[in-house]
């Protein structure tokens, strides 16, 4: 019974941690604008992540390494370091997003400028990250993202033409008035949005902050398995609600307010309630984890002692690192900068870092020596490899599109 | 948005290739931008502004919003229309025709601000207006931003 509970734990967590600033923004933007004609890419993307995290964390429990210590390990500390940088410069433009994403929803629910919110939103993320256990904060939070299933009622409240939905889902097509390159520079925005490298640094290292070893597979597996495709839906389910609310209106989205109105129209104020409570969660619980990505990948590749289980003295780099990353996307962010815009930019640079990380857990996950019998079967494999093709494409042709169309302008 | 649609295939995909790989030479492609194209997406800013305080007029009449969501929500409306408005404001056309419809365009973004202000003023109940005088400003307003959008276009 206790061990059927903690799956569950695993799954509803899995489920309220999947969406974050970025699948909130990305969501509603490509809603608004595409309908649900890229709903397919939240599919490739929710199926990538599977794959991707469902590797990274075999690899942790059974080789006893964490992602960055395997790139350190597998490219050494030249290729390893390049990799470090580029990785650590997207988990940090994620983190002052989610900072920003919580200044921002706690301005809905106050009227208060955000700009005044954003020093209180980084204190509250470094105090839980000082202060809170690791299991708590990331149950909690996941928990409490839970709340944005109200996107799901909303949609379904809303009464839309499920038909119209649903074939615009199936043929994808894009309306005659935006050109292609935009449609292909949200579909690889949203791509990064839902695979974000951060996801798999937090999902391997809090494998090895749990002590995860080849016997809590089938548990790792079922979280992932299950929990990421239904947090997928709850990205659908966000796209759906400005496909049906905003696009026939002609808005724009370009706050977090603009993603709230569907839910007030289909629930009132108590699903606005709820709607802002699971954007504070989302936001905060990513906060955390992005948070901790930064000390993880840093303390990682270069050996430091880590992990949210030490007190800070016993791994004072670990957590001045955590609280140097918290100050600087704080102070980023107090310079004016717009969150969604940093917000729009880390999901697209999220898909440019991609392979970086994707090919060195890929590569380990078909190493005996690391691996022993837990090596990647041959479905995981052909899929490993499909992948491996789809992730350097999109990461090849994100600068690009970003170029081409002025960043979806 | 237009109702006419395509589909998205691999010519598609081809295009979208050819056109990042030559813009990726080229530079910024909003260099590149007439001046049409920059009035017409100002114009569909402020437009989507105005829709926006449109909803949420709606949203407080039928106690169905916050009075601190609906504030921020049509503050965010107002940036938005203030950024169409400075757009405009730099635009210099090409001929006098041109700039007849960005003079017809300001004006109209104009009128898309000052509805926006009052309503977030009747939201905060520091005016005397009623929901019906707001719901019309906002109203005559996305009218004028369709006939000014419709002139750029045509």
């Amino acid at each position: 019974m206790k061990r059927l509970l903690g799956v569950a734990l695993g799954i509803l967590t899995a489920i309220g941690g999947f969406v974050d600033i970025g699948d909130l923004v990305t969501n509603a933007v490509v809603g608004a604008r595409f309908g649900t004609s890229l709903v397919w890419v939240v599919v490739v993307g929710v199926v990538g992540i599977c794959l991707f995290a469902q590797m990274s964390g075999r690899v942790a429990a059974v080789s006893g390494r964490a992602t960055f210590e395997i790139i350190r390990e597998r490219l050494g500390p030249r290729a390893g370091g390049a990799n470090l940088v580029a990785s650590f410069a997207v988990t940090l433009m994620t983190l002052t997003a989610e900072i920003g994403g919580i200044a921002l929803a706690l301005e809905l629910a106050t009227s208060v400028e955000s700009r005044l919110l954003i020093p209180v939103a980084g204190l509250a993320v470094w105090l839980v990250l000082w202060r809170v256990k690791f299991q708590v904060l990331e149950n909690v939070t996941g928990m409490l993202g839970l709340l944005l299933v109200v996107f799901a009622v909303a949609l379904v409240q809303l009464g839309p033409d499920w038909g119209a939905l649903i074939d615009s889902a199936l043929h994808p097509v894009t309306p005659a008035d935006e050109p292609a390159p935009v449609y292909w520079y949200y579909a690889v925005a949203l791509f990064g949005a839902a695979m974000t490298p951060y996801e798999v640094f937090f999902f391997s290292s809090g494998a090895r902050e749990e002590g995860w070893t080849a016997k809590d597979l089938s548990q790792s597996r079922s979280n992932v398995l299950i929990g990421f495709p239904l947090g997928g839906l709850l990205s659908v389910a966000i796209a759906g609600c400005a496909a049906v609310v905003l696009l026939p209106r002609g808005i724009e989205v370009t706050s977090l307010s603009e993603i709230t109105l569907p839910v007030a129209l289909a629930g009132g104020k108590l699903a606005l309630a709820v709607v802002i409570l699971g954007i504070v969660a989302a936001t905060f619980g990513a906060a955390l984890e992005t948070a901790l990505s930064t000390g993880y990948t840093l303390a990682q590749f270069f050996g430091w002692s880590w992990g949210k289980s030490h007190r800070p003295a016993r791994a004072a780099r670990f957590h001045t690192a955590m609280l140097l990353a918290v100050l600087l996307g704080t102070l980023v962010l107090l310079s004016g900068i717009d969150p969604i815009a940093v917000t729009e930019y880390s999901v697209v640079f999220s898909a440019v870092a991609l392979p970086l990380t994707y090919l060195p857990i890929l590569v380990v996950a078909n190493d005996r020596q690391y691996m022993g019998e837990h090596v990647n079967g041959r479905l995981t494999n052909a899929l490993g490899l499909v992948y491996l093709v789809v992730i350097v494409v999109a990461s090849l042709a994100a600068i690009p599109l970003m170029i081409a169309t002025g960043a979806g302008r | 948005m237009s109702p006419a649609r395509r589909p998205v295939g691999p010519s598609s995909a081809a295009v979208a290739a050819v056109v990042l790989l030559l813009a990726g030479c080229t530079g910024p492609s909003s260099a590149d931008r007439d001046a049409a194209d920059t009035v017409s997406q100002a114009v569909d800013q402020a437009t989507s502004a105005v829709a926006i305080g449109t909803l949420v007029v709606e949203l407080v009449r039928d106690d169905r919003t916050t009075a601190a969501t609906a504030d921020t929500t049509l503050n965010d409306a107002l940036l938005d229309v203030w950024d169409a408005q400075g757009v405009l404001t730099r635009d210099v056309p090409a001929d006098p025709e041109a700039t007849a419809a960005r003079d017809r365009a300001t004006a109209a973004a104009d009128a898309g601000a000052t509805a926006l202000a009052d309503a977030r003023a009747w939201v905060n109940d520091t005016s005397g207006s009623d929901v019906d005088h707001v719901a019309a400003a906002l109203s005559a307003a996305a009218d004028a931003l369709d006939a000014a959008g419709a002139e750029v276009a045509g």
